[in-house]
Order: C-alpha cells, then structure tokens, then sequence
C-alpha cells in the first residue's frame, strides 16, 4: 500500500579512504581503515584522520542528500547529511534504513502524525535530542492514537515518514543515533 | 448492578466537578503513577479532545468519562478497545433507552461511532502511550445524554432528544462502565476480541449498506461487509472485498 519514504533523509552516500605509506603491502592497513570505517558510523562524523610512524589516514565521506520529498514542509537541516551513516563497503547504494541499528519500525499499520495535533508543534525534529521514552509520533489506526516512544536515547538522523500518510506494520519511521 | 461491583467501580472513580478534558487528567495520573484501572468522570469539560485534535464539546448535560488501564497485548490489539468501547457505549445507550418507542435505532459505525438517523450520539476517542516501560491505555467516552451541541459540519443527537426523561449523565455513566468493565474483561488484552468483533458486528449498521470509506488520500465507495478477524473494515465493491485500518465512513443516502 505505501512506499517508503524519505523525509529529507540522506539517502545515498560515498566513502573515500585514502591511506599514504612508505609500505603498502600488508593488511593491518586496511584492517585500520575498515575499523575507522566503523568508527565513522558510531560517531557519525564525516571524516577522520590519524598519523602513526609514518603512516597517515584519512577515512572521509561524502553525503548527498538524494530524497527531499515531504509535504509536510519539513525543514531540510543541514544536520541530516552530518549525522547519516555512512557506508562502509557500499558508494553510491541506496541504503536501507530499516537496517539501521536506529531505525524504529512501525509496530502497527495506520496514520502516522508527527504532531500531537494539526498546528501543534511536531514531537521531533531532526537533529533535535531525545531522550528513552520520549513521544516520537502518533499512529492512528481505528480512531486509537498510540504514542510511539523512543526506545533510546540520541539524536534524531533522519524522520522516514510523513505526516498524515499511512504506514505499513515494519516500515521505519525514524532513525536514532 | 449488584452492589459489590458496584462498590468496585465506586473506588475506581473519580468524579471532577470540571476538568480541561477528561483524557488529560487520567494521562496526567498515570504519569504520576497511578497504575489504572481508574475511571475520571467530569460534569464539565473545558478543553476535551476529539479525533485530530478536534475540540468536543460537553457541557453539564452530557458525559465525559476516561478509563485508564494498563496494557499487556501486542501494540496492534490496542485499537480493538476502540471497538469494545464502541459496544459498550451502544449496549449503555439501547439499555438506557430500555423499552421507549425509538423510532430510529442506534448503529454502531465504523470504529466507534454511535448514530441515530445518521447523526452522531457520541464519540470515542482511545489514546495509547509509554510510563516508562510500561503501556498505558486511556479509553475517552463523550455522550450526548441530555444535549446535543451544535456542530457546524455534522447532525448532532442526544439521548434527551430520543427518548424525553432520560437518566442523568451520571447515572449513565455508570451504566457505560459496566458495560465497559464486562467488555473489557472479555476482550482479556486481545485474547477475547472475537467474541467482541462478534458484537460490534451485531451492533453495526447492516451489512449491506452503502458507504464511503475516505483515507485522506482516497474516497472507496462500496458496501459495509463487516469486520475482518482484526476488526479492520471490510468494504466490498462489484465483488472484491478491501480492507481498511483507517478512514473516514460515511453513509451514503439512498
């Protein structure tokens, strides 16, 4: 019935690492990068650099913000693109944000809303903390309104849904880092 | 009612003279603790809520009732209360109206609506959320016992209107939540909605009428077929049955 949707989410992303070394041929290099890979992920950063008897690193990537499609005229936060994932083996893929550690999946079909009320102010922004607990949204469904709360703590990254449109039971709607 | 149930539901309630919307104040409870079951009754609403944050409006002449209670069942259960309260409220009214010539019966309409010759009688609105780990339901029940307010963009009935004399709004009160505590028990957290899908069905316009069902994103338009075993609508239009979790019904005259 629906598809998914990406309210100005970063959706497609590409990761440069570029490493300089009088020796190249052994892998604890590349076992560096991929850990650092990793490590721009956790922290969501865009780029790091480390140096080491002689051996410079640097893991950086780009973020393109692809789907801005809301019309809910959701802001665009410049904070979107610094805080999506990145990717670690893909460039360039399509990345699934339902298999995102911080996705928070539907745990019922209906309408979502990201406010309490039309003309209220919505319960998250991007970029905005929440803490465990915290409202995210609303889901109706048969005139009941779940409140869907945060299973954890952390700033919001990306908002999947948009206000008044229906969603599927699974479907993420928010991303958490 | 026999009088030891009655004396249970006496110290589930609290009865508020006047309160910004009944719904509120048992969310507000239940954060500060209160595990439910707890019913709040209100003579007088100043800010009660309807669906989308439509305001609903009650005066002393009409109902305002809240029922909290905790909640142990898959997050897609929850809605079924809407549909308990729908029948509990529909029970409560016939039970009210008892033997009285009613030239026009109550119908129950898709979730929870009560209808009278197609205006409303009462709504329904159900609000689900976390204290802490905990999930948290608050069943809110609007009537129109003794008047019905003026609404713009529907008919509007009271139970006054239908049959002269009736019970005051606190005396129906406690008729709905002994209906409500009955269902309530029934539905078991999910366990026991068959039987309660059962008799919606049975309350329910009849199975056959035109309706329109509006999603926000498109208006279907077929025959009311009942509830699948969700309790999802089912509309079938030239043979093929849809299902739908939400949307606006409307009857649609002859």
């Amino acid at each position: 019935m629906t598809k998914r949707r990406a309210t100005g989410a970063g959706k497609k992303e590409k990761t440069g690492m570029t490493a300089k070394s009088s020796d190249q041929k052994g892998s604890p290099e590349k076992e560096m990068i991929r850990e650092l890979a990793e490590l721009l992920n956790e922290t969501g950063l865009s780029e790091i650099e480390i140096e080491k008897s002689g051996l410079r690193i640097r893991v950086a990537r780009q973020l393109t913000v692809t789907a801005v499609a809301s019309t809910a005229a959701a802001p665009v936060s410049t904070a979107v693109a610094a805080s999506a994932p990145a990717a670690a083996q893909a460039t360039g893929d399509e990345i699934d944000p339902g298999k995102h550690p911080g996705a928070v999946k539907s745990p019922m079909v209906g309408t979502a809303y990201r406010a309490p009320e039309p003309g209220a102010p919505s319960f998250i922004e991007i970029g905005k903390r929440v803490d465990t607990g915290d409202t995210l949204l609303i889901i109706e469904a048969m005139k009941t309104m779940n409140q869907i709360p945060a299973p954890k703590s952390g700033t919001i990254a990306a908002i999947l849904f948009e206000n008044g449109q229906p969603v599927e039971f699974g479907e993420p709607l928010v991303i958490i880092e | 009612m026999a009088g030891a149930a009655s004396q249970e539901l006496d110290a589930l309630w609290i009865e508020l003279d006047e309160v910004d919307s009944t719904n509120a104040e048992a969310m507000r409870r239940a954060q500060a603790g209160s595990p439910g079951p707890l019913y709040i009754s209100a003579n007088r609403q100043t800010a009660g809520r309807g669906r989308s944050g439509r305001p609903w409006q009650s005066s002393a002449g009409n109902l305002a009732l809240s029922r909290l209670l905790t909640l142990d069942c898959p997050p897609m259960c929850v809605a079924q209360l809407s549909l308990a309260a729908g029948v509990a409220v529909h029970e409560a009214a016939c039970s009210a109206l008892g033997e009285q010539d009613v030239a026009h019966p109550l119908y129950l309409k898709w979730p929870n609506d009560i209808l009278a010759n197609g205006a409303k009688l009462a709504g329904i609105l159900v609000e689900a959320t976390s204290v802490g780990p905990q999930r948290i339901a608050i069943i809110g029940i609007g009537v129109n016992v003794l008047e019905a307010p003026g609404v713009s963009d529907r008919a509007t009935v009271s139970l006054g209107d239908i049959a002269p004399g009736i019970e005051s709004p606190r005396a129906f009160a406690r008729r709905v939540a002994e209906r409500l505590e009955a269902l309530l028990a029934l539905w078991d957290q999910g366990r026991g909605f068959d039987a309660i899908r059962e008799r919606w069905i049975a309350a329910a316009l009849p199975i056959g009428t035109a309706i329109s069902v509006n999603t926000g994103r498109e208006v279907a338009t077929g025959t009311f077929a009942g509830l699948d075993p969700s309790g999802c609508l089912l509309l079938e239009d030239g043979g093929e049955r849809k299902v739908f979790t939400f949307g606006d019904v409307a009857l649609i005259p002859d």
